[in-house]
């Protein structure tokens, strides 16, 4: 059974080859090109409000926040599932009639992918960090805490992703909405500020809701930003996230399989 | 170039384009959204930030929040003249350009209307526009008409610029291949215009007026519309703009024809 998927993992990196330049241009070019503007506005916004601290981050602490999340944002993306196409086009009809399970087959895929991509942006992370005499943290248990919550949170943007795509089983195109729900949980991450920042409020809401957990966790913990007992609840609440989406996952696979025409399959 | 039969024919071409918005009708009203919700976020990332300095370096809330806007109305305007040129890779390797050659049309008008979104002009272009007033009322700002006119002036500059400057990187296609790489790290600059780009340094603001001109696209329209600039410096905005437009542009058709030459050559 492994076997079978780590077929599609090596299948996955050769179809990468086809798109070298792109994953080059992205990491070697776009990726600094984010920690450029980063460092930018940030600056600015620090001496604009003439603060040492915003929501408990110094300046060179909110800028290593914002070139990891961007760094991170690399493997835990969320946008318009390849599944939404398949459904779309009739390209599933192929994979409900083969021994493997589409939805596996299409997570090894894209952690492929997006660890390859990542794995090319790591080079300007470390060089970024070197040459801006970034504070990079070495609490070697909040770094544990990091990956194991880095790991729940590439399966919960998975999850949510895939969640988006099951709703073309009713809607033709589903582009839009993706489009704005990416939108949305991008803000609700900590992709585009940390959580801390926002008012009370807003941080509540982001209590209660799982997109903190793909972004803002992992780099706060990472950043020494909670005690070591916050970070496992953090962590476990993040799993909890996850099973839940996943179980929903699953109720809507089933059900938007009764739904499917196989149109163009 | 018959210009009377190319405008009839633009004119079904964004007719069959319009169809397409009204068959994906539930897509249509999510994107519609998405943008409405990307600029609520925005409003609300900037109140977030100056909350307890009401202004950034000198620019107030609300002119801060015309800069995305101004850059999304700009975004639906060009997706209706130039998304054939930027992907003009796919069409050459799809072999839809050999297509476009065999009709008694204009090549380039060809590439230019086949492959227009619609999309993006109601959900970015329209929707820009409707929030562009709604900002002016509700921050009660004062616009005279000579602003608005210059500021529509400046930011159609800057479109025709976008246009020409992304598309000459787009045409190189013709002779490298596959260019999308190249798109998407000139379009990664897109991420600067929603910042006052006169805080930055001045080689980036210079590459900002004459390669990737989203000063022209957002800082100048937004101070010509609140009358901050003066009108000896917005006409030389609109000079400088024409100038930079007459080189690009040049430069522009010498190569789009020595691409379509390349290409045919190359087929034939």
């Amino acid at each position: 059974m492994i076997k079978k998927y780590l077929a599609f993992a090596r299948t996955s990196i050769k179809e990468l080859n086809e798109y070298k330049a792109e994953f080059l241009a992205s990491a070697f070019f776009v990726y600094p090109i984010t920690i450029i503007a980063s460092i930018i506005i940030w600056k600015l916004v620090y001496s604009n409000l003439g603060v040492d601290s915003l929501g408990g981050f110094t300046l060179n602490e909110i800028i290593l926040y914002s070139i990891i999340v961007a760094f991170i944002d690399k493997f835990v993306k969320i946008k318009n599932s390849r599944t939404s196409r398949d459904i779309q086009d009739g390209k599933l009809s192929r994979d409900l009639c083969r021994p493997y399970s589409h939805n596996i087959k299409r997570y090894i895929q894209a952690v492929t992918k997006r660890g390859v991509s990542a794995s090319f942006a790591l080079i300007i992370l470390v060089l970024a960090i070197i040459l801006l005499k970034l504070p990079f943290p070495k609490d070697p248990i909040n770094i544990i805490l990091t990956i194991l919550t880095l790991i729940n949170a590439t399966i919960l943007a998975f999850v949510i992703v895939q969640i988006f795509a099951y709703i073309t089983f009713w809607f033709k195109a589903n582009f839009g909405f993706g489009v704005m729900m990416s939108i949305i949980m991008d803000f609700m991450s900590g992709k585009t500020l940390p959580i801390s920042i926002f008012p009370g409020w807003f941080q509540t809401i982001s209590g209660f809701l799982p997109f903190q957990s793909l972004k803002y966790i992992p780099v706060a913990i990472l950043l020494n930003k909670f005690t070591y007992t916050q970070s496992i609840e953090y962590l476990l609440i993040g799993i909890g996230w996850t099973i839940i989406l996943i179980l929903i996952a699953r109720f809507m696979w089933k059900k938007g399989l009764k739904e499917y025409e196989a149109q163009g399959g | 170039m018959d210009i009377k039969k190319h405008t009839k024919l633009w004119f079904r071409y964004f007719w069959i384009k319009l169809k397409e918005i009204h068959e994906y009708k539930f897509n249509a009203l999510m994107l519609s959204m998405g943008f409405i919700i990307q600029m609520v976020l925005w409003i609300f990332f900037w109140q977030v930030l100056l909350q307890s300095k009401p202004t950034f370096h000198g620019w107030t809330l609300g002119e801060l929040i015309l800069l995305p806007i101004f850059l999304r109305i700009v975004w639906g305007l060009q997706s209706l003249t130039s998304m054939g040129l930027l992907s003009i890779d796919e069409i050459i390797l799809d072999g839809d350009l050999d297509k476009l050659l065999a009709r008694p049309i204009n090549t380039f008008f060809g590439v230019v209307s086949e492959y227009m979104q619609v999309w993006e002009l109601f959900f970015g272009g329209v929707a820009g526009i409707i929030l562009l007033i709604l900002v002016v009322i509700v921050f009660q700002m004062e616009v005279t008409l000579l602003g608005i006119l210059s500021s529509i002036i400046i930011a159609l500059l800057g479109l025709i610029i976008m246009v020409l400057t992304t598309s000459i990187l787009a045409i190189s296609a013709f002779w490298i291949g596959r260019v999308e790489s190249l798109m998407n790290m000139i379009m990664s600059f897109d991420k600067f215009g929603d910042y006052p780009l006169t805080l930055f340094p001045m080689g980036f603001q210079i590459f900002f007026v004459f390669f990737y001109p989203l000063m022209f696209v957002t800082v100048w329209p937004v101070k010509t519309l609140l009358g901050q600039i003066s009108l000896i410096n917005t006409i030389g905005i609109i000079i400088g703009g024409i100038v930079i437009i007459t080189i690009w542009a040049f430069i522009f058709n010498i190569l789009w024809k020595k691409g379509i030459k390349r290409y045919e050559s190359g087929n034939g």
